[in-house]
């Protein structure tokens, strides 16, 4: 009836069936974890040194720790890796006692040499940490990570040698140490001084083609960048050595190792919120041994990684599900209640809210925006979710190089016609709060400066705004909109930014009369042309690194890499420069007030909204809390299934 | 048909290297690079990352050292996932293929089915019904199917798991979301091609000696009719079998397909030309297990 | 016994008024044929005539609680406050005239200036290359840096020529945009107009629901049909020639041309189309290149039909060559070899007809595919962008809203059933097509 081919092509199809089928069964299923969480998407890496999201951060949490942890309700930091600190009267040194029975999960204690061993490798620009600039508050920190472009004559220097290339990627090659005498351009001739603060000034130094003259032992020797490639196969100039980078000498950075157990921490500048960023993941500590016996990223796969925090990875599968363990080495195990712990990657919120829904997971970060509004308007309330205000803010950049933006009456006009209240109370689903300032309120002891007089921000003051804003319009030369310009906001595709600039364009053009057009852009062409600043006007949100107006604040300095406005005042820059060295907390918080105030005078930015957190949490989790970080950390979650009271989440629920 | 084969590998490496070369400038000339992030980096780690990762080298030293390395099997690192590109590969695609397969089982027997019966009772109101299921399932998008799939069998009739991999119960609703639209096609262009073979000449000689209809029709009209079906499956294979993003992400399965558009809007330029160059060479696979197939299908066809 | 292709062939190939009329009379006979015929002409009639139909206007939004995700309602039918603003519409060609007339007078200077600006440009960069020329050391960047300034005064002047045009542009426009329409053309201006006349403010009530903007569905659908059905028809016959000749002619030769021109749709097929389209948006979003395409009148739209007609031609020509494959040793084929007749003749007059049934289910499976795609052009930000609408776009906002904890099903239902209701009626025509124009279908 069929030929034998066709038999022979029917049995090939089935057996790849069959195989496809066992192989897929064969995985089997695991016994739940005590805990299961949604993290998102799958997170970039484990090294706290190289990543910057929620996600990756919730990992380091669990598995690192550093010299001191955040309460997981207040954030304010108490002793972890340190036991105990002492700090100088001009708020400059910090010095920490190590805990001793710290361990790492291999049993070595965990010492001060690992710390700053940590701290180099965060900083040094082979690395290329992108959350590097934290550790710029150290002395010395920011020169030393510019590398060979920050180095100037007269300063001691460490000179990086190549090593083979099939060296484990995170070894240094040997060090020589010596004075740098002087820097020779390209053709020959010696950098002055002055040429030098230009290049600086430009962004322009390009020190892979400098000759570093320095002076070693008595010794004169020239050096030249190489990569370890270029370095094997070909023969440096005459008189030149080939070296992988020249630094800043790191005994002139504000890190020190004064015994095993005793770090001593030195600042550029009395930075009030040192402590906090010490919390903070990128400046957690990693163990040397690891890191170079199996290189970047090698080391941190679970079957190598060794690691200090209360939980170890058991295994990992790419975009599926890691499983978390206590430690057996944590100095605090007797109260980490959790005993396994799965982290699921999920991209999509709608599944991890099905999984939520169905029980399979205790905690999702977010759920769909519609269904949120559904869930929080249910009768009687649900007990897991509330709302809670982050240290977020949403708002539109505004070019203010191009006419009609540079003129501030225009600015104004249209940071007043928006209204906040129709977009958070109808359009937002989570009980967002309404943005007339930048930094959102929260922050201890700043009381942020509104745009408009505070009397004024209410929902029922939005006419008097209108008003305003119409009146401003006119005196700019647009009486009613007419002969206004068509001006365009830019977003990056998703559907929470497009409503978000549909309903702001209809707000615009029924409030002032004016035409506004919306343009998406997918994220890379986004990022690209928010860059070179070439939009009208262009979304925007920023989460706040760490709990002080400064993260917020210091991005709209002239030049700033956040700053794509065009905006800048020598004012503003000075006051934030100031406030970095001020030492007395209520003067700095007030130079901050006053710099922020300019900046809302001026509004080159037009503050929108401030963010919610928006988890969902099953009522018998216990030990989480609600805070303006949206810090969760493992160690201080338990279960109670029988508990009857609500858990801590719900606190300070409406 | 030895000759023809290795006609066939040459012209498959040609292709890869074609593939790659486009690719990879096309890659690098779109705007935005993989370490941009909604903080923009100080100057100094930017060059520091570029440096790292050998993005500032000169565009055909890159473009030498990546076909080099590829050339001796050496996919890279990804540069936004901190995992070896052929490890994303090891994972991935037996979990896709594994999806794949069951979906494409299940699109060919229900699509072939409901293309035979539809087309052996034209004009009937159970053809009219079949056709009708098969528009539907061509108009719905995906995500629409997976959704009302995972309200129907999860929420309302307890009886699958919303997401995840690994049981059999999971694969399920995924295998049947990923397969619908596909047996949907393969209905339509299997009653098609039925219909085309009934009506010709040796069909109706074969009716004439007697045969009996449903022999006729699995025997004699099946084969013909299978032609276009496989030339539709060939390069749907290749995609069915890499995976789909909506689906993945829907059902939280750690599949290739993803990447496929997640590496292109993340620009990871590795992990694309990764992805790429696997896809060419499934296709072209498939593409070729086709021509065979006319063959074997088709004894008039003769590989030249 | 090769009676029945050629005559199928010359069915298509010259079709004589007679045989034409048969098929036409078949076709007729055919009810479900018939059927689909009419619906597809009424789906096409109301997307053209959207502008007069009583609708809400489809981007009038309110959000009042009532209004967001209000389900679908029939109680009352009609609403009366449509709103148009008939003073401001009758001004508008007054105040354009005014524009126009001062932008008439200015030109010339505008013009001036920024033919100056160009030569500015050139000259300064003519400049640099001699330079170069010289033997100075001046790279690509340097060049770019030393231009930056000048690039920019032409850039403004282009500007301000085009912000003139923009401005009357929106004069004419704004009365329909305040009352919640997209950009119309002269003629669904004239549509809005005329409906306003005969309607007065009279509208359709929400009877397919609404969304979160409170935007009403049933207009929404129906002007989303406009974008659709023209996306779908471009598209799809871009595709179609490029894709049956290419696949006729790769799957007659054989051999080595075969070869080459299957291995380049391999090639195309496995070229990351993401890439392509960014590639091809970024080169349109260059100012210049941007303003220059205005001026001939090429949209980003227009772009979009051709790329869509472009990735889509790969898997008809592919399929197309399957089947020339297995027809060309047919007898029939051979008959006309041996009497002399040329290739085209041969593919464009004996074989393309016999895969014209396969072909046309192709155009059915292709034209859905098309029209859901587009809506991920919209968001790599190619196709269709707000407040214009289509119904891949409507159908898109179907992810965020079927969740267990509530189904909006309405807005995935209407959207969906409008692009069924075309499929179907496109594929019982395209069934009727094919057996009205193959004899061998007679006697059964």
């Amino acid at each position: 009836m069929f030929s034998r081919r066709e038999l022979l092509l029917a049995v090939f199809a089935l057996a790849g069936l069959a195989a496809a089928l066992a192989w897929a069964l064969g995985r089997g299923t695991l016994p739940p974890a005590d805990f299961t969480f949604a993290n998102g998407t799958e997170v970039k890496s484990l090294d706290p040194a190289l990543v910057t999201g929620q996600p990756e951060g919730q990992f380091i949490y669990a598995m690192f720790e550093g010299l001191v942890r955040w309460h997981p309700e207040t954030l304010e930091p108490l002793p972890s890796g340190a036991e105990r600190w002492e700090i100088s009267d001009d708020a400059v040194t910090y010095t920490f006692f190590l805990r001793p029975e710290a361990r790492w999960s291999d049993g070595t204690p965990v010492t001060a040499a690992d710390y700053a061993y940590s701290l180099r490798r965060f900083l040094d620009p082979r690395t290329a940490a992108e959350y590097g600039f934290l550790a710029w508050t150290l002395k010395n920190g920011r020169r030393y990570s510019g590398g060979g472009s920050a180095v100037r004559p007269g300063d001691t220097v460490e000179v990086e040698l190549n090593l083979p290339t099939d060296a484990i990627n995170t070894l240094r090659g040997e060090i020589e140490r010596g004075t740098l005498v002087a820097l020779l351009d390209n053709d020959g001739k010696e950098l002055s001084a002055e040429q030098l603060e230009e290049l600086a000034a430009a962004e322009d130094a390009d020190p892979t083609a400098w000759t570093f003259v320095v002076e070693i032992d008595g010794q004169r020797q020239s050096y030249r960048y190489a990569d370890d490639d270029a370095a094997a196969t070909d023969a440096p100039p005459e008189g030149v050595a080939w070296c992988r980078q020249v630094l800043l000498d790191f005994r002139e950075v504000g890190v020190k190792v004064v015994d095993q157990h005793t770090l001593q921490l030195t600042l550029e500048n009395p930075t009030s919120y040192m402590l906090t960023l010490l919390g903070f993941y990128p400046l957690f500590p990693m163990q040397q041994a690891c890191v170079e016996k199996y290189g970047s990223p090698q080391w941190t796969y679970v079957e190598n990684v060794v690691c200090n925090g209360p939980f170890v990875p058991q295994f990992r599968r790419f975009r599926d599900r890691t499983r978390l363990v206590r430690s057996d080495t944590y100095w605090d195990r007797e109260n980490v209640a959790l005993e396994t712990v799965d982290v699921l990657a999920i991209e999509k919120v709608n599944t991890g809210l099905n999984l939520f829904l169905t029980g399979d997971v205790d905690w999702i970060r977010e759920a769909p925006a519609q269904a949120m509004r559904v869930m929080l308007n249910e009768d009687p309330p649900r007990d897991d979710i509330n709302p809670a205000p982050m240290l977020n803010t949403y708002y539109y950049l505004l070019n203010v190089e191009r006419p009609p933006l540079d003129d501030v009456r225009v600015r104004r006009a249209l940071a007043l016609a928006l209204d906040r209240d129709e977009l958070c109370g109808r359009i937002l689903p989570s009980g967002e709060q309404p943005a007339y300032s930048l930094v959102p309120p929260g922050l201890q002891g700043y009381d942020p400066p509104t745009f408009v007089p505070a009397d004024m921000t209410g929902a029922d003051q939005l006419d008097a705004r209108l008003q305003e804003a119409r009146r401003l319009l006119a005196e700019a030369g647009y009486p009613e909109g007419r002969g206004f310009p068509r001006l365009e906001i830019m977003y990056n595709t998703h559907e929470g930014h497009q409503l978000i600039a549909e309903v702001i364009r209809k707000q615009w053009e029924r409030n002032l009369g004016i035409v506004i057009k919306t343009r998406n852009e997918e994220w890379g062409s986004y990022l690209t042309s928010q860059r070179q600043s070439r939009f009208d006007i262009c979304r925007k949100g920023w989460i706040g690194d760490y709990a002080d107006p400064n993260t917020f604040l210091d991005m709209f300095v002239t030049g700033g890499e956040q700053n794509n406005t065009n905006w800048g005042r020598s004012r503003y820059d000075q006051l934030i420069r100031d406030a970095a060295a001020e030492t007395d907390p209520t003067a700095r918080l007030a130079m901050f007030h006053e710099a922020e105030e300019q900046l809302m005078e001026e509004l080159p930015i037009i503050p929108i909204y401030f963010y919610v957190s928006k988890n969902l949490l099953k009522p018998h989790v216990r030990g989480f809390y609600n805070n303006i970080q949206d810090y969760h950390p493992l160690w201080s979650i338990s279960i109670d299934r029988e508990g009857a009271t609500p858990n801590d989440f719900l606190k300070g629920r409406p | 048909m030895i000759a023809f084969c290795v006609r066939r590998l040459l012209w498959m490496i040609g292709t890869l290297w074609v593939v790659f070369t486009v690719s990879f400038f096309l890659i690098r000339s779109v705007p935005g690079g993989p370490f941009d992030g909604e903080r923009e980096l100080p100057k100094e780690v930017e060059r520091a990352i570029r440096a790292k990762y050998h993005l500032d080298d000169p565009l055909p030293v890159q473009y030498w050292d990546q076909l080099t390395s590829m050339a001796t099997g050496d996919l890279g690192y990804s540069l936004k996932k901190d995992i070896a590109i052929s490890k994303i590969v090891a994972e991935g695609f037996p979990v896709s293929a594994a999806l794949g397969l069951l979906a494409l089982t299940f699109a060919m027997v229900l699509g072939l089915t409901t293309g035979v019966i539809s087309a052996l009772f034209r004009g009937t109101a159970g053809d009219v019904a079949l056709r009708l299921a098969a528009t539907i399932g061509i108009a719905l998008p995906n995500f629409v199917i997976a959704g009302v799939a995972i309200i129907l069998f999860v929420f309302w009739l307890p009886l699958l798991p919303a997401a995840g991999w690994g049981s059999p119960r999971q694969i399920i609703l995924p295998a049947f979301c990923l397969g619908a639209p596909y047996a949907a096609y393969v209905a339509r262009i299997s009653r098609t091609s039925m219909l085309d073979v009934l009506s010709q000449d040796h069909i109706r000689t074969a009716k004439a000696k007697g045969v009996g209809p449903m022999r006729v029709a699995l025997v004699h009209a099946l084969r013909g009719a299978m032609l276009p079906v496989v030339s539709f499956l060939g390069p749907a294979v290749a995609g069915i079998l890499t995976g789909s993003l909506v689906v993945e992400q829907l059902f939280a399965v750690p599949g290739m397909g993803a990447h496929f558009v997640n590496a292109a809007l993340e620009r990871d330029h590795t992990l694309s030309m990764g992805v790429v160059m696997l896809y060419t060479t499934l296709l072209y696979t498939m593409n070729f297990l086709v021509d065979m197939s006319y063959a074997v299908l088709d004894p008039r066809v003769k590989l030249e | 016994m090769t009676t029945a292709p050629p005559t199928a062939a010359d069915t298509l190939a010259k079709p004589s008024a007679s045989l034409g009329q048969e098929a036409w009379r078949r076709l007729k006979k055919d009810k479900a044929a018939m059927t689909a015929l009419a619906v597809l002409v009424a789906i096409v009639v109301a997307a053209l005539l959207t502008p007069l139909l009583p609708l809400q206007p489809p981007d009038a939004s309110d959000t009042r609680l009532e209004y967001q995700y209000a389900p679908p309602t029939a109680s009352p039918v009609w609403l009366h406050n449509f709103e148009l603003d008939t003073e401001a519409i009758a001004a508008a060609p007054a105040a354009v005239a005014k524009l126009q007339a001062q932008l008439d007078d200015d030109l010339p200077q505008l013009e001036a200036d920024l033919a100056a600006a160009e030569a500015a440009v050139d000259e300064r960069s003519a400049d640099i290359d001699r330079q170069i020329a010289e033997g100075a050391d001046i790279s690509a960047e340097d060049k770019a840096s030393r231009l930056q300034e000048l690039n920019a005064a032409e850039l403004a002047a282009r500007k301000t020529i085009y912000r003139r045009y923009a401005e009357i542009e929106d004069t004419i426009q704004a009365p329909y945009r305040k009352a919640g329409f997209p950009e119309l053309g002269a003629v669904s201006r004239w549509m809005v107009r005329t409906r306003y006349a005969i309607f007065g403010d009279s509208q359709f009530n929400a009877l397919f629901g609404r969304d979160l903007l409170g935007r009403d569905i049933l207009s929404r659908t129906f002007w989303g049909a406009r974008i659709s059905l023209m996306v779908g028809l471009v598209a799809t016959i871009v595709s179609l020639v490029i894709g049956v000749t290419y696949g006729a002619v790769s799957g007659y030769f054989g051999g080595l041309v075969d070869d080459i021109m299957m291995r380049i749709v391999d090639v195309l097929y496995s070229i990351p189309f993401i890439f392509v389209v960014i590639f091809i948006l970024t080169i349109l979003n260059e100012e210049r290149i941007a303003e220059r395409l205005q001026a001939w009148g090429v949209t980003k739209i227009t772009v979009f039909y051709v790329v869509v007609g472009a990735i889509y031609w790969l898997t008809m020509a592919r399929v197309v060559r399957g089947q020339i494959i297995s027809l060309k040793h047919q007898d029939f084929v051979e008959a006309a070899r041996s009497l002399g007749a040329r290739p085209a003749r041969i593919i464009f007059r004996h074989l393309l007809p016999n895969v014209f049934s396969i072909v046309l289910v192709y155009l059915t499976l292709t034209i859905p595919r098309v029209m859901l795609f587009e809506a991920f052009l919209s968001f790599l930000g190619l196709g269709v962008q707000p407040p214009d609408v289509s119904w891949g776009l409507l159908a898109n906002q179907g992810i965020e809203v079927i969740t267990p904890i509530k189904i909006y099903w309405w807005l995935v239902l209407f959207p969906s059933l409008a692009l069924g209701a075309t499929l179907l009626a496109l594929n019982f025509l395209g069934d009727g097509l094919r057996d009205a124009l193959d004899p061998r279908m007679k006697d059964r």
